[in-house]
């Protein structure tokens, strides 16, 4: 077993309220070849309302894994990970589901867009998931698609839009139901990088003109510029990122 | 619609390709399931049309047995017994040169007592009742068959009956009402009991039927009858004759069904491809939807709405294609039970709700429990996993070695349940169904196992194009092995069937080499291929025995009565000792045999009798007909004659209990020298211009057997070919599932510069690894198929035991069969795989 020491990561330089991302000494381990392989372990985090948060590690660090967490698609081998007032650990998968549907926005690598509905109905579908479609919720929608310049692409399939195009969708979906915190996988690692700043404004404008909340994990150095804060996972912890590494 | 939903519909319409393949595995299944259910229940229909439109309403009949009723007994029934409402009936089964082809039941009655029992008799305008009574010769048909044959009223009408040539004359048409009549009278000629008597030459009746009141007042009446009845007689009600004429057709329409349900297996398997080649695709997008927040609930709801839309359209296109070909089907059952059975003849087939349900219930079933493996695979899609494109593979590879394992516990416990000591034909198809699903869950195990053993030859022989074309199949296991799996069923099936009749086919030939012992059989035409109906003229049987070049004669009486043990065909034989080597006894002691039933004292019984009846030597058999005398079986002998069973006795003993003279066939032994051709056109010399009767040579009636043996197999033969071409619609589908899971792999082969050729190269050995595979795996399989068919399948059917032939060509032919159904399934797809563009594929992601 190759378990690092237990570590704890520091909170927001200014909290304010309760954070909305919030884990205790969550430890994550792998079976792999009869081994265990521990991925994280004793991570502690806060996340208030409002901030831009990147974390940044190398590949296979933990980074993913940590996200899963965050999302409730996977569970902790002990801690615990409170989320918007919710202790995953405590929900079954039909609740954490129905948590991840009313409180998270996801932004994917690959956009994800479901290649069988319009801009617009890729838009609309969290919000059918969490309720009825209403005029509210097309207008919201609208507003987004007009907000990212594609106002006019509505009715188009993803099969026809660039790949910052549908990035760009990607973003709107992921903020259209309000979620209480979005998370992001590599939102540009699939794109070039003109293409790549260009959706980081958005989703920088975006996010921070709602006050909503982010949680971005990435390599991207052009990412981790824009943020509040960095942390950063290594040897199973996670921490904060040195000075400037960013330059707020 | 929900915005899911809308998407589900979209992805299908958009792969319309795949979404032909589901609905038209669907379909094949439900057409074959329901022509078949078609075919069986429209010659019911029709026999209980028939049956009922001739029986009319009586509820009572009595019958002699082998011997005719005396004529007198309807005076004692009527007048001293005061039944009014009796009516004779001379039944016999003819033919006319007017009507090609086709049987005439020739049905003489008495028209005046007919009106409780058949009013379309008495109703109809167009009969002259006194003078059908009166007219020499007259009788009646309805319109349709009148205009048929173009007999014309007061025109002569030409039968053929039990080798007689006459002539009668059309006296009226029957106005035969409503439909189901006009349909149970198609090919019935209604003529008075004594023309019907004069034209048969013989008096006598061959039934009364009664209508007689239900409850105490008719159990009384019953008894009464009974009482005056001569020694033989008997009285029934007029359902059990039909309900065991119904019953013999019982085996026969189960192996038609077992066959018909096999088709739908194949049809799940292309649904199953489909399917899960439907969830495969979408692995990513599922996995994105529960990220988002989509439960597996509607995950699964989902994808089942897919199936069920999907089988929907199957089973009804299944339904209309099901409907069409039982049209076609109809003719080749009717045409069975009329060679092997009874006369039959269908106008029109029955659709019924019961049939449209069944067809729409299997269609739909078949098509979600097809889909379930897709399903569970959709609805278990983690939000965490769905970026893991080799996944689904892994999760294929894990389960090789307890779908091998599911494979053996199957085909033990199929072995188990054929070893039940039992004679339930379900239980054996259940454990045939067990047997062969094992077979196919040993398919991947296999496949693995043959795959590593010829991936170094393939590499020595072809280079790394042939370790990624061996590797390839194990790589994608989730669609080769499935695809595998139903050629192997499809081979071994077809295989399996043609051991089957091949080993039919031969033990019936050296049957007929040693029953047809005598060089000329004479006998009266008859509508039922597989025996003679009727007797001969004695005053012909007399001169055509004593014909020049003849040294012997057997003669052989048949009649077919109900009896305790249903319909029994019962047979005076008198045997010419060079006639005595046409029995193989199965059990009983031969040397004895013979003279215990020359002399009368025991009955010879065919195997499908004993084994029906559980009888054995020793036991004794209770003659229909006689008050209930029994004779003890001296021997059991093989008979592939009849499914029913044979019961024959000396003619010494037929003469002892039944007033039945006359023969109905004879066996002719020429004297040494003769030749057969000569004496042929001896006999045929000798038969009067009034009578028709059939001269066969030995040689003659075995081609003729056989050519009703191979009409008997016809459908089978379709049923056959429509397996495999399911199977094989198979594998071209999981090709094109391959094609398109692996377009990317294929792009970079092509970007790093294999030509199309190598590409199709590549798939095509990849193909034919695949067709090697199931062809090994089929020959056991197709042998096992065929041992059970034969040994348990056929026994409990139909009581016969079969030898089992297999060629040494067998093993080529089924390996040759898979290779060659998976090589040509395999060359589209491959071509398209070739065709694959390096920046199409690329892009992909």
């Amino acid at each position: 077993m190759d378990a690092p020491p237990p570590s704890r990561s520091p909170g927001p330089a200014s909290p304010s309220g309760a954070p909305v991302v919030h884990l205790d000494g969550v430890r994550k381990s792998y079976e792999e070849g009869g081994r265990t392989h521990v991925v994280l372990d004793g991570v502690e985090v806060r996340i208030h309302e409002g901030e831009f948060v990147v974390l940044l590690g190398p590949s296979g660090s933990g980074k993913s894994t940590l996200l899963n967490l965050v999302a409730g698609i996977d569970l902790p081998d002990a801690g615990s990970i409170r989320i918007a007032g919710n202790e995953l650990a405590r929900l079954d998968e039909r609740a954490r589901t129905l948590f991840r549907r009313a409180h998270l926005g996801f932004v994917f690598q690959f956009f994800n867009l479901l290649p069988t509905l319009t801009v617009e109905e890729n838009l609309l579908l969290p919000i059918e998931l969490k309720g009825r479609v209403d005029a509210a919720a097309r207008e919201r929608a609208k507003r987004l698609l007009d907000r990212v310049g594609l106002a006019d692409r509505a009715g188009a399939f993803p099969d026809r839009l660039s790949g910052g195009e549908q990035q760009r969708i990607a973003l709107c979906r992921a903020l259209v139901h309000e979620p209480d915190l979005i998370l992001a996988d590599e939102p540009t690692g699939n794109l070039d990088p003109d293409t790549g700043a260009t959706i980081l404004d958005l989703l920088e404008e975006l996010v921070r003109a709602d006050g909503r909340t982010l949680l971005a994990v990435t390599h991207s150095r052009t990412l981790a510029e824009r943020a509040d804060r960095v942390l950063r996972i290594e040897g199973g912890r996670v921490v904060e990122a040195p000075a400037g590494v960013h330059p707020r | 619609m929900s915005l899911l939903g809308r998407s589900s519909r979209r992805f299908l319409l958009r792969h319309p390709g795949q979404l032909a393949l589901t609905v038209l595995g669907v379909a094949l299944g439900v057409a074959v399931v329901v022509s078949i259910d078609l075919a069986i229940l429209s010659s019911r229909a029709a026999f209980e049309v028939s049956t009922e439109t001739v029986a009319g309403r009586a509820t009572h009949r009595i019958e002699g047995g082998a011997s005719r009723l005396p004529d007198g007994l309807i005076a004692t029934i009527r007048r001293d017994l005061g039944v009014r409402e009796s009516a004779p009936v001379v039944e016999a089964l003819g033919m006319s040169e007017a009507l090609p082809g086709r049987a005439l039941r020739i049905l003489g009655v008495d028209p005046f007592s007919e009106r409780p029992f058949r009013p379309w008799l008495g109703g109809g305008e167009g009969v002259d009742l006194p003078r059908l009574i009166v007219e020499p010769g007259g009788v009646v048909v309805t319109a349709a068959v009148a205009a048929e044959a173009g007999w014309e009223i007061d025109g002569p009408v030409q039968l053929v009956l039990e080798g007689r040539r006459v002539t009668g004359t059309l006296v009226g048409v029957i106005d035969a009402g409503g439909e189901l009549e006009r349909q149970g009278l198609r090919d019935v000629l209604i003529a008075d009991v004594g023309t019907a008597q004069s034209f048969l030459g013989e008096g006598g009746l061959d039934r009364i039927d009664l209508l007689l009141p239900e409850g105490e007042e008719g159990e009384r009446i019953v008894s009464a009858i009974d009482a005056v009845l001569p020694p033989g007689a008997e009285i029934s009600t007029a359902g059990a004759r039909a309900g065991d004429m119904q019953g013999m057709l019982r085996a026969f329409d189960l192996n038609l069904t077992a066959l018909s349900l096999l088709a739908l297996v194949f049809g799940m398997f292309l649904i199953y491809n489909a399917m899960t080649f439907s969830v495969v695709q979408r692995r990513e997008l599922l996995g994105g939807l529960r990220a988002i927040g989509v439960t597996r609930s509607e995950i699964f709801r989902m994808v089942m709405s897919e199936a069920f839309w999907t089988g929907l359209a199957g089973t009804a296109l299944g339904l209309v294609v099901g409907v069409a070909l039982g049209r076609g089907l109809v003719g080749l059952v009717t045409r069975t039970i009329n060679d092997l059975y009874f006369v039959l003849s269908v106008e029109s087939v029955t659709v019924t709700p019961g049939l449209i349900a069944k067809g729409a219930a299997l269609g739909l079933g078949a098509t979600l429990l097809a889909a379930v493996p897709a399903i569970r695979e959709a609805v278990a899609s983690e939000p965490r996993t769905s970026m893991v494109r080799s996944l689904g593979e892994a999760r294929a590879s894990d389960l090789v070695p307890r779908l091998g394992l599911a494979g053996v516990v199957m085909g033990l416990g199929g072995v188990g349940l054929l070893a039940v000591p039992t004679r339930s034909l379900g239980v054996g198809f259940g454990g045939l169904a067990l047997v062969v699903l094992g077979i196919a869950a040993l398919a991947p195990v296999v496949t693995v196992f043959v795959t590593r053993v010829v991936t170094p030859l393939l590499s020595r022989a072809v280079g790394i194009l042939g370790t990624m074309a061996a590797r390839g199949v194990i790589a994608s296991l989730s669609r080769t092995a499935p695809a595998i799996a139903s050629l192997v069923v499809a081979v071994s099936v077809t295989v399996g069937l043609g051991v089957m009749i091949a080993s039919f086919r031969s033990t019936l030939v050296s049957w007929l080499d040693y029953t047809l012992q005598a060089d000329v059989y004479v006998s009266p035409p008859s509508a039922v291929a597989s025996r003679a109906d009727g007797t001969l003229p004695p005053d012909l049987v007399e001169r055509l025995s004593g014909a020049p070049g003849i040294a012997g004669v057997s003669t052989y009486r048949g009649e077919i009565v109900p009896s305790d043990y249903g319909e029994l065909r019962i047979v005076a034989l008198d045997l010419d000792p060079r006639g005595e080597g046409a029995f193989r006894f199965r059990a009983g002691d031969a040397s004895s045999a013979f003279e215990r039933f020359r002399a009368g004292e025991a009955v010879l019984v065919s195997e499908p009798f004993a084994y029906r009846n559980r009888l054995a030597p020793g036991d004794a058999v209770r003659l229909p007909g006689t008050d209930g005398a029994t004779l003890p079986i001296a021997a059991v002998f093989s008979d592939f004659g009849s499914d029913q069973g044979v019961v024959m006795m000396g003619r010494v003993a037929w003469d002892r209990y039944f007033d039945a003279p006359g023969v109905t066939s004879l066996g002719i032994f020429l004297g040494e020298g003769a030749a057969t051709d000569d004496v042929i056109a001896g006999l045929e010399a000798l038969v009067g211009r009034d009578q028709s009767v059939v001269i066969n040579s030995n040689r003659s009636l075995r081609e003729g057997s056989l050519i009703v043996f191979d009409r008997t197999f016809a459908i089978t033969g379709v049923l056959r070919a429509l397996a495999f071409v399911v199977a094989f619609i198979g594998v071209i589908s999981a090709l094109m599932a391959l094609q398109l899971e692996r377009s990317r792999e294929l792009g970079v082969l092509r970007a790093n510069g294999l030509t199309p050729g190598q590409v199709w190269g590549m798939m095509t050995a990849q193909t034919g690894l695949m067709g090697a595979v199931a062809g090994i795996l089929a020959v056991p399989a197709g042998l096992a198929l065929a041992a059970v068919m034969i040994f348990v399948v056929n026994k409990r059917s139909f009581g016969w035991t079969l030898e089992m032939t297999v060629g040494p060509e067998i093993l080529a032919q089924s390996v040759a069969l898979a290779l060659i159904g998976a090589l040509a399934a395999g060359v589209w797809p491959a071509w398209r795989m070739s065709r694959t563009s390096p920046a199409l594929a690329l892009r992909d992601e």
